[in-house]
């Protein structure tokens, strides 16, 4: 890093400073560098098999259009034109009103089993007695992340009063119960500047039962060349579908940002916080966390120093 | 809260129709707009069972792009002093 770059670095540094619901911040130094060579991984914990991305293994899920949607047509002039099939990316379909593009989420009804187990309802109380909902994921065994603006809503007073945590939810069935947290984790970029590069943070649960029970994702900081492309997959519990039901999409990330990532992958309110993974080789490590929609809907991106706040949350 | 989330309030927009430049939609139930207006960088929610137009017809959250411009129409709600909401929303041709 050139000496101009340092007084960047320093308040990109401040910026990813914890905060916690008792505002005590941590000073703890955290070096920022701006340009991963390799991807840093941390594994995640799964109690049945622990231990260039692909989809998970949803029925119903059309695999073919994820693998192309938000992708402009390939246009070489030189290129042959191929015979075959119309393009699903290209094509006009009847859009609904709420998703980019084509509408192609799937329910997932099988919630008891890995990965959608560690996929979280979150329903929040804010001090000013405000209720709403968003989504989390466990990377812990009392950990759970989600997006900075569940936790810390500017509209609503700061930090969430208290938020449950239902692991699995499916309708009106909580599998595997629920947990109450008012313990809330953070940074100063979002809670103090309201940035939407550093909307992120974490719930901690009063003790690891759920966790010990039913595992948690991996997450890893990867490249901005293993990102680019990169097929992911998404589930959260969508608002504009009956409430306590989780939904699948996946996509590729169509724009890698210095701290987001972009993607077609369809979501809805209710959505936010939710893990943005990669699969591959049967190991799951979220590389996002889902917390803006606009087409392209866009993750925080877990980088170098959000991957250090999160392996420090999750050991807490 | 925040000493800025405090300055925010303060001096703050008030209820009825203003116009801004959409700035974020976040994917919380219900959703939440972060909207720039005059100098002032506000969040609202977004009822779910809110109107959205365009100056053409009818539009839909998935219209709802960062970078747009429009005219929001903002409430307080009773009890929620704190709580700023819009229900009708018009989005604006640039």
């Amino acid at each position: 890093m050139s000496k101009d770059d340092a007084p960047k670095a320093q308040r990109e540094e401040l910026e990813g400073h914890v905060i916690d619901s008792n505002e005590n911040i941590s000073f703890e130094h955290a070096e920022y560098t701006w340009e991963l060579e390799a991807d840093e991984v941390e594994d995640g914990y799964d109690v049945a098999i622990h231990g260039g991305g692909e989809l998970e293994d949803v029925p119903e899920f059309d695999g073919d259009y994820a693998l192309v949607e938000g992708f402009e047509p390939f246009t070489d002039e030189n290129v042959d034109a191929i015979e075959g099939p119309p393009d699903p990316c290209c094509d006009d379909f009847d859009t609904l009103e709420s998703v980019c593009g084509r509408d192609d989420r799937v329910r997932i009804t099988g919630t008891t089993r890995i990965p959608w187990r560690l996929v979280c309802q979150l329903i929040m109380t804010f001090k000013d007695g405000a209720r709403s909902r968003c989504t989390g994921w466990l990377i812990g065994p009392r950990t759970v992340m989600s997006a900075g603006h569940c936790i810390y809503s500017h509209g609503h007073g700061g930090w969430a009063k208290k938020i449950e945590v239902i692991p699995g939810m499916n309708g009106s069935t909580k599998p595997f119960g629920s947990q109450v947290s008012t313990r809330f984790f953070s940074v100063k970029g979002w809670t103090q500047h309201k940035k939407a590069t550093h909307d992120y943070g974490c719930i901690i649960l009063p003790n690891d039962t759920l966790g010990r029970r039913l595992g948690w994702f991996g997450f890893a900081a990867l490249s901005d060349s293993s990102l680019k492309n990169l097929l992911v997959n998404n589930s959260g519990y969508a608002g504009d579908k009956p409430f306590g039901t989780q939904w699948f999409n996946a996509g590729r990330i169509t724009k890698v940002e210095a701290r987001r990532l972009h993607y077609m992958i369809d979501t809805y309110g209710g959505h936010s916080g939710s893990p943005t993974w990669r699969l591959k080789s049967g190991h799951r490590h979220g590389v996002g966390i889902h917390a803006y929609g606009g087409c392209p809907n866009k993750s925080t991106r877990i980088t170098k120093p959000v991957f250090d706040n999160m392996k420090r949350w999750k050991y807490i | 809260m925040s000493e800025r989330d405090e300055q925010e309030h303060e001096r703050t927009v008030g209820d009825g129709w203003v116009q801004g430049e959409l700035l974020e939609v976040m994917e919380s139930w219900p959703m939440q707009l972060l909207v720039r207006i005059g100098d002032e960088n506000v969040t609202l929610d977004l009822a779910p069972d809110s109107t959205i137009t365009s100056e053409v017809g009818t539009a839909s959250v998935r219209d709802l792009q960062p970078g747009r411009r429009v005219r929001v129409r903002i409430e307080h709600l009773p009890g929620h002093p704190l709580s700023r909401l819009t229900n009708e929303l018009r989005i604006l041709t640039d």
